[in-house]
């Protein structure tokens, strides 16, 4: 304590004053300790000086603040993003775990595979076809209507189910060595449905032209239909197509399993595929695609807002290879 | 450096008057050069006696120094000139964007420990003027800071652009609230005269 000897024994005024120089002088030396621990006070800035400082820092601070909204939208969206991309990968069979290089490559390979498998629409073929046998049904319940007209209800039957039955022989390729070629496991993706499909519809052909046929045949007018067994035969047809309903739905979703894989490449990097040659229409990505530095503007160019989802674009028309330069 | 800082009422007001007696106006970049050193700790402890933080005060004093610099600008009085400057400077880091057109503010004191107010190196007895002082109404702040830093009632009323009268009043209130506050005309005082 350095207090002066002289102040703590004055009296009110005095040793107000007296305490408020000490205050004041301890301040100083503070300040100049603090000032001396900074490194002294900072150097004279002219108004050039402070100017330059002034815009270094608010384009520092501008640069920061730009920088971290930046990386919290991204990280906004990337959250957001992420949701939608998990649902996504959930609706997505293994041919789509494939890498998207090979599905691109193989495209158009697999769609007409894809094609060849589902050459019309095969659910509503057999739907078509139960709605034949309950019409048939409805038919041999009515004794009066001519038999000439089952006859002709059979005649379309069997017409359409040949339609349905004419899909490829499912082409088991000749294993490959690897076993494993992409082309290879969209075909037994699609094979293994349509081959059971066609063995129902097989059945089904069996069944409709060696007894119902006959059966429709010996029918007589003004006899009632269950007495020739037309009606249990009609049943049992009805079942098997049920059941081949089932096969054919079966195939439907290998079919889309394989237009999802050779078509929705949101997310994927393409940026080392070779697209050379593929058809890219129809193709869904959307901006965390990466596309070859070359082919990017052009399909970006190419593309409208799919209406699926947010985000996601598809490739409307093939972009052209050919560039018009502007001078021409 | 200690000797820069006024140590006593009589000298400061001595060197005061004799420093600010120049009545040649010099160029304010020249007297930049000569006073930074000397005057900018000065500033700041004035600044901080008036309830800036350790930041603020520094900055004020800072931009003060950069005011003066300005090409064209003659000062006559430049303590009286670095104060007034600086303070104002101070103030109107206060004053928030939206309300630019208001009155100015009575700047906000700091009761933090980042003030050198509260610092350590003050005694326990000190700090608690210190702190009975920021809790002064801003002008019998001001006033006691001009006072404090040498300036004598008719310089410091010349810069703070009042009266004479205005400024001894508000010293007055100013020493009478702080005496108050640290009772020193009280129980207090007569405790520690008994000890």
């Amino acid at each position: 304590m350095d207090r002066d000897p002289r102040t703590s024994d004055l009296d009110g005024p005095d040793r107000l004053d007296a305490l408020l120089m000490r205050a004041h002088r301890r301040l100083g030396t503070a300040v100049t300790d603090r000032l001396a621990a900074q490194g002294g006070p900072p150097e004279l800035r002219t108004p050039d000086l402070a100017l330059d400082r002034l815009l270094a820092a608010t384009h520092r601070a501008v640069g920061a603040a730009v920088s971290r909204r930046r990386s919290r939208e991204a990280r906004a969206a990337l959250a957001r993003r992420d949701l939608a991309h998990e649902a996504r990968l959930a609706e997505r069979g293994p041919l789509s775990n494939r890498p998207s290089p090979v599905r691109v490559k193989y495209r158009q390979q697999a769609l007409c595979l894809a094609h060849r498998y589902w050459p019309a629409d095969l659910a509503e073929g057999m739907r078509v076809a139960v709605r034949l046998v309950q019409n048939l049904s409805d038919l041999l319940e009515d004794t009066a209507r001519t038999v000439v007209d089952a006859a002709s209800v059979v005649e379309q039957l069997r017409e359409h189910l040949r339609e349905l039955s004419r899909m490829p022989k499912p082409q088991r390729s000749p294993v490959t060595l690897t076993g494993l070629d992409y082309l290879v496991a969209v075909e037994s993706a699609l094979a293994e449905p349509a081959e059971r499909l066609l063995h129902d519809l097989h059945r089904i052909r069996q069944l409709l032209d060696e007894e119902l046929a006959p059966a429709v045949a010996t029918l007589e007018p003004a006899t009632p239909a269950y007495q020739f067994g037309v009606d249990a035969i009609a049943q049992d047809l009805i079942d098997d197509l049920t059941q081949g309903c089932d096969q054919a739905d079966a195939l439907a979703k290998a079919v889309a399993e394989v237009e999802r894989a050779s078509s929705d490449f949101v997310g994927a990097d393409l940026s080392t595929a070779k697209l050379d040659g593929v058809r890219l229409e129809g193709i869904l990505w959307d901006d965390t695609t990466q596309w070859p530095r070359e082919w990017e503007d052009l399909i970006r160019r190419a593309s409208l807002p799919s209406g699926e989802e947010r985000g996601v674009l598809i490739v409307a028309a093939e972009p052209s290879d050919t560039v018009i330069h502007a001078q021409a | 450096m200690e000797d820069a800082l006024s140590t006593d009422i009589d000298t400061a007001v001595d060197r005061a008057d004799h420093v600010e007696t120049s009545t040649v106006p010099l160029p304010g970049i020249e007297l930049a050069e000569a006073l930074h050193h000397e005057q900018y700790p000065a500033l700041v402890r004035f600044l901080l006696f008036q309830g800036a933080s350790w930041v603020e005060a520094q900055d004020a004093a800072q931009d003060a120094f950069t005011q003066m610099c300005a090409p064209d600008l003659s000062i006559t009085h430049p303590r009286a000139w670095l104060r007034r400057v600086a303070w104002r400077s101070w103030v109107s880091q206060q004053v928030k964007p939206e309300d630019a057109c208001a009155e100015m503010p009575e700047p906000e004191t700091h009761l933090r420990w980042q003030t050198p107010a509260h610092a350590a190196e003050l005694e326990e007895e000190e700090r608690r003027v210190m702190s009975l002082l920021l809790q002064l109404p801003a002008k019998q702040r001001a006033a006691l800071a001009w006072h404090l830093d040498g300036f004598t009632t008719e310089e410091s009323a010349r810069a703070m652009g009042t009266t004479q009268a205005a400024v001894r009043q508000n010293l007055a209130r100013a020493r009478a609230a702080l005496r108050e506050g640290l009772r020193l005309e009280g129980r207090f005082d007569d405790e520690r005269r008994a000890t």
